[in-house]
């Protein structure tokens, strides 16, 4: 490989070829100099991540759900169980759909509406690099749902149930503040907040794998 | 509806209550009573038989015309030598003696011509009859010798010959055949009827059977009575059969008009047995072969009537041509001949066999042909009945086992009948003729499985094949009469079931194979699916009328909010205006997509997701935020309509845009409220303001159109700095016009 092995490094999973390379020139342009490989679909990028990328390599994951030949969730466990130095974002059109909040919980650190412009995908991007990841009302209380209801069908573990204040930012972004705000509410920096984030979506993605080895052990599976 | 009129479900129990008055029956126990009645006439038929004075010997004509000896019985007189002359029979010690003669032997008293050779025929058979019944009988052999002879008090079963066996048999399947056939339709005149026709033949059959397999005399009043009841029962079968083909396929007459029918009978007796005609062979085949021209006559009538039913035609083909076969050889081979004064060319006993033909290729031709109207599961009765007959046999071989056990093995004969037999007989029966019960939830998932499939047909069908497994009838027919709830008819030998589940109003008719009655708790079983099954039907309407309601709108949705932005998109004349407007189209497919979730969305998370957007979008755009959320929980529990909620997000939208692009604003400040049923909202900003009048810009039209169509209202309060718009919108619209 001719990039140094300490320089910046991102995946782009997605089918749309206009897609695609305006993440790659949101990458471009948020990250200088650094190194971009992108993919149409789950088969070459795999191949790629399974050949190609060092398992001590940090790099940023872009990853569409739609993809032609299956779910962009099996690309994001793949990371996550094999390559736990990459950050997999999810790049969706839409929030609210049904499988972004399970691509959360398969362990993707943050998200991306496509729909925006190259601006705003840049500074969103900057953002989760900074480790502050997205966090709209809808996945919130989603989150909250989801933890309530963990709490109530399993016997709630420490690394799994939440602590008085991530259910405060939990509901408070649930109704509506961005993570600044509610930041100023609660009377903590942003970035203690935005740790908070972090938290949760790792709690989110625990609890998940938790979930479905539950499942997987009651359907006799395991 | 008149008071006076009787709804159209009572009127047809009222006439269903009138035509079949009196108890009802199952197939099953109706059944079992023919059986019985079979059994009945078996018994009879073998002990009038067998229950006469055995002489042992098979006598029969010699070369001369005299009487000897053909045979000695197994157990007969061996002191009697085969081939020698009986010349005499004497009662020793008695002034008692008869000379036998070929005509004694006769098996059929009916061919005699003159009345007088039939008097002088019975008169020597009572006499021999008297010798038979004494104990001990004199022959007085060809050669002058006498033997003494002591007659066996009654007959072995082994000596009946075969004649007898073949109108034994021929008069049993008559009836059984028929009466099965009764057992299943007993309201219907055609096996009213063939059951009559089985009756007469089993009297005729059994009555010849006796008399003409004698070993050489009966007395003369049960020869007269058994020869009356064979000329009767002969006559009854004609007279049936005649009656038949007035009746099937095609009614001919009414049931009223088979009254003469019987008189056929009558005349014919009373003739016969007031010697009107001076001929006995006359007086007694004549009236058969009259019979016979009858029937053939009927059934070339019914060859008429259904020459535009197939069906009907088919089964007369059938049932035609078995009885004018059988009945037709009959009257061909035996009366035939002997009314032309001609010696039949086969035995009467022989010759009842065709009349088995009738009934064994009616049993055949039943399912074919669907004779009677009669369905496959006619079979089942059979063997139903059959089962019942083989485990009562089983219980009476079963005592008689025991009972031959001697005393001390009685306690252990008990524990045997607790342990092992009454378990493997309930076993038995449970295999052959149980009931299985659905259990609850078995029955829950079914009825939810026939409510629930999305085909009609199918549903139908599978409501249909839950009938048939709950109640397991023999028949399932479409009611003809409206049912507008589930009840009983013929005290139980019909259900009727209201139209459901896209399935017509049934008829079932005998429950469990035929082998009992609805009862009351199966009456409440039905009421309680046909309920549920409506429940089921209507909520599943609503569902689909619910989603159809759900695609219209989306459809509007789709066309009103995106496919406008899409066109004014089209029409930007830069780049980006288009990626506004298209990213605007996206937000809106975004919005549609998420009331999908439902109607009325919670209006707190609706103002969240708002706040958030907007937020996000000021952000973006370097501009303040004043935006207090709800942490009163003040919006909590208050609903939004779908299409309100789309005009108010479209009209904060634009209000935010205008704000953004036209005010150089630095902050703008959002407030939404709700104060009696209506979602109060203003948008103000420091911008540069407006001047002169308000409202002429496109993005305040659209906010004003986008309010008016939900019937709200806009104003522009006056602000010391800037600009403000404030809205008010009903949370519950009245419907678009």
């Amino acid at each position: 490989m001719s990039a140094p092995a300490d320089g910046r490094l991102a995946l782009v999973v997605e089918d749309l070829a206009q897609t695609r390379a305006a993440l790659v020139a949101a990458l471009l342009e948020t990250f200088p100099a650094i190194e971009v490989h992108d993919f149409a679909d789950i088969a070459s990028a795999t191949a790629w991540i399974s050949t190609d990328l060092s398992p001590d390599r940090p790099a940023i994951a872009l990853v569409d759900l739609a993809l032609p030949d299956g779910s962009g969730i099996d690309v994001i466990r793949l990371l996550v169980a094999e390559r736990p130095q990459v950050i997999p974002i999810v790049a969706t059109i839409f929030e609210d759909d049904g499988h972004l909040f399970e691509a959360l919980g398969a362990g993707a650190q943050g998200y991306l509406l496509k729909d925006r412009d190259l601006e705003q995908i840049g500074r969103l991007l900057r953002r989760i690099d900074d480790g502050e990841p997205p966090l709209s009302p809808s996945i919130a209380r989603r989150m909250l749902g989801h933890f309530r209801g963990h709490e109530t069908a399993a016997a709630p573990r420490e690394e799994v149930s939440l602590t008085p204040r991530e259910i405060d930012v939990l509901q408070l972004i649930g109704r509506g503040l961005r993570v600044a705000e509610a930041a100023e509410v609660l009377g903590l920096t942003v970035h203690t907040v935005a740790g908070y984030v972090k938290t949760l979506y790792r709690k989110l993605h625990v609890s998940s794998r938790a979930e479905a080895a539950l499942e997987a052990a009651r359907r006799g599976l395991v | 509806m008149k008071p006076t009129t009787v709804p159209a479900d009572r009127a047809g129990d009222l006439r269903q209550t009138k035509d079949n008055a009196g108890e009802a029956h199952t197939p099953a126990s109706l059944m079992a009573g023919v059986i019985l009645v079979c059994a009945l006439f078996m018994v009879a038929t073998v002990m009038a038989a067998t229950s006469r004075p055995w002489l042992g010997l098979s006598l029969g004509i010699g070369a001369g015309g005299d009487v000897v000896v053909e045979r000695i019985a197994d157990g007969g007189p061996e002191a009697v030598p085969v081939g020698a002359e009986v010349k005499r029979l004497f009662i020793p010690d008695a002034n008692l003696s008869v000379v036998p003669v070929a005509t004694d032997l006769i098996q059929e008293p009916d061919y005699f011509d003159s009345y007088s050779d039939f008097d002088t025929f019975m008169a020597r058979q009572d006499r021999m009859a008297r010798i038979l019944a004494a104990g001990r009988v004199g022959i007085e052999l060809g050669d002058g010798s006498t033997v003494v002879v002591t007659p066996a008090r009654s007959r072995p079963l082994s000596s009946l010959p075969v004649d007898f066996w073949i109108q034994f048999v021929t008069g049993i399947s008559s009836l059984l055949i028929s009466g099965w056939i009764f057992a299943i339709r007993p309201r219907d005149v055609a096996p009213r009827i063939f059951v009559a026709s089985g009756l007469a033949m089993v009297l005729a059959a059994h009555a010849a059977a006796i008399y003409s397999a004698r070993e050489l005399a009966l007395p003369a009043g049960l020869f007269q009575t058994l020869s009356l009841l064979n000329f009767i029962g002969s006559l009854g079968f004609g007279a049936a059969a005649i009656a038949l083909f007035l009746r099937f396929p095609k009614r001919l007459v009414s049931a009223r008009g088979l009254a003469w029918v019987p008189l056929l009978i009558v005349g014919a007796v009373i003739t016969e047995r007031m010697r009107l005609i001076d001929n006995q062979n006359t007086a007694r085949y004549l009236p058969m072969a009259i019979e016979m021209g009858l029937i053939l006559c009927f059934v070339a009538v019914q060859w008429w009537a259904t020459r535009r039913d197939a069906a009907d035609r088919a089964a007369l083909r059938w049932l035609g041509l078995t009885v004018t076969l059988g009945a037709g050889a009959f009257i061909l081979i035996i009366a035939a001949p002997l009314l032309a004064g001609v010696e039949p060319p086969m035995s009467q006993g022989y010759a009842f066999g065709f009349f088995m033909l009738i009934y064994v290729g009616l049993a055949l031709g039943l399912r074919r042909y669907r004779l009677f109207a009669i369905g496959e599961w006619s079979f089942r009765v059979l063997f139903f009945a059959g089962a019942s007959i083989a485990l009562l046999l089983l219980d009476a071989a079963f005592l008689y086992v025991v009972d031959l056990e001697p005393e001390p093995a009685m306690g252990l004969a008990l524990i045997g009948v607790c342990f092992i037999y009454l378990p493997f007989r309930d076993a038995i029966w449970r295999r052959t003729a149980g009931r299985p019960r659905m259990a609850e939830s078995e029955l829950f998932r079914a009825v939810v499985g026939v409510a629930f499939d999305p085909a009609a047909s199918e549903r139908a069908a599978r409501w249909r094949s839950l009938l048939q497994e709950l109640f397991d009838p023999l028949e399932i027919a479409p009611a003809n009469v409206p049912v507008t709830r589930a009840r009983l008819v013929d005290e139980g030998v019909a259900l009727r079931l209201p139209a459901t589940a896209d399935a017509p109003a049934y008829v079932l008719r005998y429950p469990f194979a035929g082998r009992a009655l609805f009862s009351p708790s199966d009456l409440g079983l039905a009421r309680q699916l046909s309920q549920f099954m409506s429940h089921a039907d209507a909520s599943r309407d609503a569902h689909e009328r619910g989603a159809l309601e759900e695609r219209r709108r989306i459809s509007r949705d789709l066309h009103d909010d995106v496919g406008a932005r899409l066109l004014s998109a089209l029409q930007q004349p830069d780049a980006d205006g288009m990626r506004k407007m298209l990213r605007d189209a996206i937000s809106d497919v975004r919005s549609i997509a998420r009331a999908l979730a439902g109607d009325r969305q919670p209006l707190a998370t609706v103002v969240a997701d708002l706040r958030h957007e907007t937020a996000e979008r000021l952000d973006a755009a370097g501009v303040a935020l004043d935006w207090a959320i709800d942490t009163e929980g003040r919006l909590d529990g208050e609903t939004i309509d779908h299409r309100v909620h789309r005009h108010f997000v479209s009209a904060l939208r634009e209000a935010v845009s205008n704000a953004i692009r036209h005010a150089g604003a630095r902050r703008i400040s959002i407030r939404v409220a709700v104060l009696g049923g209506w979602l109060e909202v203003s948008i103000t900003d420091d911008g540069i303001g407006v001047s002169g009048p308000i409202g002429g810009g496109n993005g305040l039209r659209n906010i004003e159109e986008r309010v008016g169509q939900v019937g709200g209202r806009v104003q522009y309060p006056p602000t010391e700095q800037g600009f403000s718009v404030a809205f008010a919108m009903p949370l519950r619209p009245v419907a678009r016009s």
